[in-house]
């Protein structure tokens, strides 16, 4: 017996001999009797190789259904099953070959002979039967075939997909291709993929296209529709449904709206809700019941039994009480044709198992399976994490912001009138439209990021053109079409419908505004357009006086600011709290002193909070806790601690592409991300971001040098000298005049700065012309993107000293002549203008009392002596970091 | 669109005549990484551009833990996106990960790879007896328990190892981003099989040309392997070291790597 299997062994393949190797062992572990060809099959179906299952799937009608297969290999475990089982002690002995097993294999030889080329017919030993032909002649068994018939698998058709595939493959490369490598013994075996061309692919992707149904999975109230559908037709109109963890579920729902009376309507009217309590002993107690309950002749419907998990049927290989039970289900049934429905629920296995046991029971009891898709459950929260990836990426990677994020931005900022709101979308579909052309759509996000980064697009983009558009009708509509209430302005997507037609809009939109002065140039006239309707007039001038007197010498801007800041705090067309202003211009104190007295009145009396982007970074007051973070997420911190703030983003142009992106997203969600992917909602910040750049808007006026004018008032430490001294003595006014005519000479080198700043402008240009271009095209979209762009104006250093000399003279008081030194002016003016202090406070702390001495000194002495203020170097250290000396030595001549 | 391609965001992009370029990512990020390189390219060539499964951009419920326990599932997912786009040839630029995965790749269908640039590619990370991989059984076996304990927390202590930038620098902020995306039982998986995964037996079959490029200062991949691919490749190859840092040198020093591959891509070894 041993020498037979031997022999045999060596007529086969050693793919095939290892088939029948474990099939011989898995009869041993069933301690069956004989190998049969059902052991062989159904190894050949478990195993990874998946020729046979592959095969299956393949000649199968409704293929695409995972069930299927499994099916097939629950039938042929049940078979095995059935098979006598030895109960003597030959376990030693590996169990014979059936008879049915070796006239198969003898088939499979002779067919592998016939295969052979007739010239090449060799000795019978020399023909290996190969796995392929093993398969088809298993096939041949009429008990396989019978266990396939059951599974609904025809046994012809799956041989013929074997020789169909046979004669395919053989050509192809792809197959000697794998065979080969496998041969290197590199150890890999082909995954095997159900009914696809291409085997490479991961059996995943595939599984989820075919579990739902080509496309979408179907939702579960289609599913619950699809049940009531079965139950409510006249055949086949109990459903059971297959599958792994939902059916209960569907189940519950379904019996639910039966038994509430939500179908009112239809067939199951009136029905009544039996629930078969998981026991089978007691199904006889439940016929009686369903008994009683249909004979009662209130009763005008029926009554839907819930078999519940039909496993209790499936239970004890079929014995027990099952047949029983099944047998009642059929009598109710013909009893009371009509009224009577049954509906349960088993995983497919207890299904297959059922109609193993009671072959009759679907046709008898008109059973209907409906296979239920497991993935329904789980869908939710793939596409949940889908679209946090979408958004994900959309967040941090675009420069660009995506076709449907442009789409959003229109509902939310556009606030005019219906009319204007129609040229706008004209306007946009006719952007859209020169657009098309550009394969850029094409580009995944952040390749459309890349692709402006390096190649340096000219074009302003998409978004920005829209942006720019809606500032266009928006300014153009607030303009033509005063509206008489704010209220009507807002345009939340949900207050959309509240928008009427304007009653004094007869004036039609001019048909091609000129755009130019929309975007930039609002600052000057804004304040006089919009001060006629929906503006608070107080909160305005509190504003425009508070920030005058502290940035005086920025007046337009100050305005500007100021209108923004009430335009924006009033709400106009706006459901966000969160307020971005972009200064740009030189003048980097004004920018900064702005900053500062606007916090100081919006958000009552605290600091404005700096993150300096550039490497010109002046401040060293963050917080302790703050440092050594990325400038994003210090804004998010601080937007996160203080949600009331004013955050200055120093230097934005500087900003690495990260942060920008960051930036403009904020600017359009409201919402900051922070590099942990943290979202918190800007809250009602006031977030300013600047930039040396005017935008080409003020380009021939010379910026003050500050980091020049910088290491002037701090380089080496200097104080001033106040002395009072005779009016008429000539001695020292001839010096002073001298020295005056000096320092003129002085300034022109220090200050007129025109050549060094053109030159440097040049160079620019010609080294780094890319990444400038690519800075303005940021700072633009920046602007667009912001409530208002408020530019500062270049400031002449003279008006300031003139200014500062003014005020200073003031404050010595009338009727006293004051001489101030040139270069102590210049100093002070310098100072002042750079620290945070005003001129005021600190005439009061650091000549507080020594103005008092020298003006009891000059009132004592004759009228027309003289105050001069002049400089003296001091050679200690500065002191206490400001610009400023503390002290004044005072000196009576 | 094919199953495939969906599930692998992948993106045909480019004009170019001169043949199609494939670029495969390496662990912990996804096909932005190529963000720099790609631009220099779309004139030249037609480009495919796609995400390996476990990024953080695929699908979850797609990572069959079982395939991808072995590189191999990654190989086969790159054949089968190049048999779904029709691609009959292509030259594959691959980057840690994917280097090894074009090369596995290349080992059971050569006729679909022209060349292979490798960048920062090791056939095996972990040192052994007169091979130098960079880590200790030791190492790794930390790494890995970081990454369960805490997997936040080992991104970000993580990235800046690996690009070897410092803190603030734009490529580690993204390879954070990236990385993090990653569900993080996903990423376990991933560095597991690499970190197991030894190629050291395959690289004498490999047929296709292979040019290998690479920092000179890279905490996973030691110069030495670069050597040793190049001595144990059964292929022609070539060597280039830049003067870069980092293991993802085409994110952190863009001006250094962009050139050099563009020349790989371009120029074929000489024989």
């Amino acid at each position: 017996m041993r020498a037979d299997l031997i022999t045999i062994q060596q007529t086969l393949t050693p793919e095939a001999a290892t088939v029948l190797n474990q099939s011989i062992a898995e009869a041993t572990r069933r301690n069956h009797g004989h190998t049969t060809p059902l052991h062989v099959a159904a190894t050949l179906l478990s195993s990874s190789s998946g020729f046979l299952r592959q095969a299956c799937i393949k000649s199968h009608p409704n293929s695409s259904h995972p069930l299927q297969c499994r099916a097939l290999e629950l039938c042929f475990s049940v078979a095995l099953e059935r098979l006598p089982t030895t109960t003597t002690s030959q376990t030693q002995e590996p169990p014979l070959l059936s008879n049915a097993l070796t006239a198969a294999l003898k088939r499979a030889q002779a067919h592998q002979r016939r295969g052979c080329p007739e010239q090449q017919q060799q000795p019978l030993l020399a023909v290996k039967v190969e796995l392929e032909q093993l398969i088809i002649s298993i096939l041949d068994d009429p008990s396989v075939s019978r266990v396939m018939r059951e599974a609904s698998f025809s046994s012809p058709a799956v041989k013929s997909a074997i020789e169909q595939s046979l004669s395919g493959n053989s050509v192809t490369p792809r197959q000697t291709g794998i065979v080969n490598t496998s041969s290197i013994g590199f150890g890999y075996r082909p995954v095997p993929v159900p009914v696809n061309r291409n085997p490479y692919v991961n059996p995943r992707l595939h599984q989820n296209v075919s579990s739902s149904g080509g496309g979408m999975v179907m939702q579960r109230t289609d599913e619950a529709k699809r049940v009531m559908e079965v139950m409510t037709r006249t055949r086949k109109r109990n459903p059971v449904l297959v599958g792994d963890s939902e059916p209960q579920i569907l189940v519950k729902e379904i019996l639910r709206k039966i038994e509430t009376g939500e179908l009112s309507d239809g067939p199951l009217r009136g029905f009544q809700v039996i629930r078969l309590e998981n026991e089978s002993t007691r199904f006889g107690e439940i016929s009686g019941l369903v008994e009683t309950r249909l004979g009662n002749s209130e009763l005008t419907g029926g009554v839907v039994l819930d078999l519940g998990d039909l496993k209790w049927l499936a239970a004890n290989n079929g014995g027990g009480g099952g047949l029983g039970a099944v047998v009642e289900m059929r009598k109710l049934l013909e009893r009371y044709k009509g009224r009577l429905c049954f509906i349960g629920t088993a995983t497919c296995e207890t299904y297959l198992r059922c109609q193993v046991y009671y072959p009759s029971m679907e046709n008898d009891c008109d059973l209907q399976a409906i296979p239920i898709a497991a993935k329904s459950l789980l869908l939710p929260t793939m596409f949940q994490r889908l679209g946090s990836n979408n958004s994900n990426t959309l967040l941090l990677n675009s420069n660009n912001i995506s076709p449907t994020r442009t789409s959003q931005i229109p509902a939310g900022k556009m606030s005019c009138c219906p009319r204007c709101l129609q040229s706008y979308e004209n306007d946009v579909a006719k952007l859209e439209k020169s657009l098309t052309g550009d394969n850029r759509s094409v580009l995944p996000q952040w390749l459309q990021n890349a692709k402006v980064d390096s190649v340096g697009d000219k074009k302003p983009t998409k978004d920005q053109e829209i942006v720019e558009l809606q500032k266009k009708w928006n300014d153009l509509c607030l303009r033509l079409h005063p509206k008489p209430s704010p209220s009507e302005r807002t345009t939340s997507p949900s207050s959309l419908s509240i928008v009427k037609p304007n009653p004094i809009s007869d004036i039609t939109p001019p048909g091609s505004p000129i755009g130019t002065d929309l975007v930039l140039g609002r600052s000057s006239n804004r304040a006089i357009g919009k001060l006629g309707d929906s503006f608070d007039i107080d909160l305005f001038k509190k504003l425009l006086k508070g920030l005058a007197k502290s940035v005086w010498w920025q007046h337009d801007a100050a305005s500007s600011v100021a209108s923004a800041i009430t335009e924006c705090k009033h709400g106009n067309g706006r459901s966000k709290g969160d307020i971005w202003l972009m200064f740009t211009g030189p003048d980097r104190t004004g920018k900064t002193r702005m900053a500062s007295a606007l916090s100081d009145l919006v958000s009552g009396g605290s600091q404005p909070i700096t993150i300096s982007v550039g490497s010109r970074s002046r401040t060293e007051d963050d917080g302790l806790s703050l440092r050594g973070k990325t400038a994003l997420d210090r804004l998010a911190e601080t937007v996160r601690r203080n949600p009331f703030a004013v955050i200055v983003m120093e230097d934005v142009d500087e900003a690495d592409v990260l942060l920008r992106n960051n930036v403009k997203l904020a600017m359009e969600r409201g919402r900051i991300c922070d590099s942990y992917g943290r979202e918190v909602s800007l809250g009602n910040v006031i977030i300013i971001l600047t930039t040396d750049s005017s935008l080409g808007l003020a380009g021939n006026v010379v910026p003050i040098d500050e980091t020049r004018l910088e290491s002037l008032v701090s380089s080496r430490g200097w104080t001033l000298r106040l002395s009072v001294c005779n009016g008429s003595s000539t001695r020292k006014r001839k010096p002073n005049w001298l020295y005056n005519d000096e320092t003129k000479q002085r300034k022109e080198i220090c200050f007129d700065l025109n050549e060094a700043v053109e030159f440097d402008s040049s160079s620019d240009v010609t080294v780094e012309h890319n990444e400038q271009e690519d800075n303005s095209n940021f700072l633009h979209k920046l602007v667009a993107l912001a409530d208002d762009a408020i530019v500062f104006r270049p400031v002449d250093f003279g008006s300031i000293k003139s200014k500062t000399a003014e005020s200073l003279k003031k404050h010595f008081g009338d009727g006293l002549a004051v001489e101030i030194e040139d270069e102590a002016l210049e100093r002070i003016a310098g100072a002042i203008w750079l620290s945070k202090i005003s001129l005021e406070e600190w005439l009061e702390e650091a000549m507080g009392s020594s103005l008092n001495s020298v003006k009891s000194r000059v009132c004592s002495s004759s009228e027309d002596s003289v105050i001069s203020i002049q400089l003296e170097d001091d050679v200690s250290d500065r002191n206490s970091g400001g610009y400023l000396p503390n002290s004044i030595r005072t000196v009576v001549v | 669109m094919g199953v495939v391609e969906e599930a692998h965001n992948v993106k045909v992009i480019g004009s170019g005549n001169k043949g199609t370029v494939v670029l495969g990512h390496g662990f912990g990020t996804d096909q932005s990484v190529w963000r720099h390189l790609v631009p220099h390219l779309v004139d030249e060539y037609r480009i495919v551009l796609y995400d390996n499964m476990g990024a953080g951009t695929t699908n979850p419920e797609y990572f069959d833990f079982d395939r991808y326990s072995t590189l191999e599932g990654f190989a086969f997912d790159l054949i089968a996106i190049l048999e779904e786009l029709n691609i009959e040839s292509c030259i594959f630029v691959g980057h840690s990960l994917s280097a090894m995965v074009g090369v596995l790749a290349s080992l059971h269908r050569p006729e679909l790879f022209s060349k292979i640039v490798m960048v920062s590619a090791s056939p095996r990370f972990v040192n052994d007896d007169d091979y130098e991989g960079g880590f200790d059984q030791e190492d790794i076996k930390q790494l890995f328990e970081a990454m369960q304990s805490n997997y936040k927390a080992w991104c970000l202590g993580f990235a800046p190892l690996v690009v070897g930038g410092d803190l603030d620098s734009a490529a580690v902020q993204e390879f954070s981003r990236t990385l993090f995306n990653m569900r993080p039982d996903i990423a376990l998986s991933m560095a597991q099989t690499i970190f197991s995964s030894d190629m050291r037996q395959i690289l004498p079959f490999v047929s296709v040309p292979c040019h290998i490029v690479q920092s000179s200062k890279d905490l996973a991949v030691p110069v030495s392997v670069a050597e040793y691919l190049h001595t144990n490749l059964g292929s022609e190859s070539v060597v280039e070291v830049m003067s870069t840092e980092g293991h993802l040198p085409q994110l952190s020093s863009p001006a250094t790597v962009t050139p050099v591959l563009l020349r790989h891509i371009r120029n074929d070894i000489a024989v």
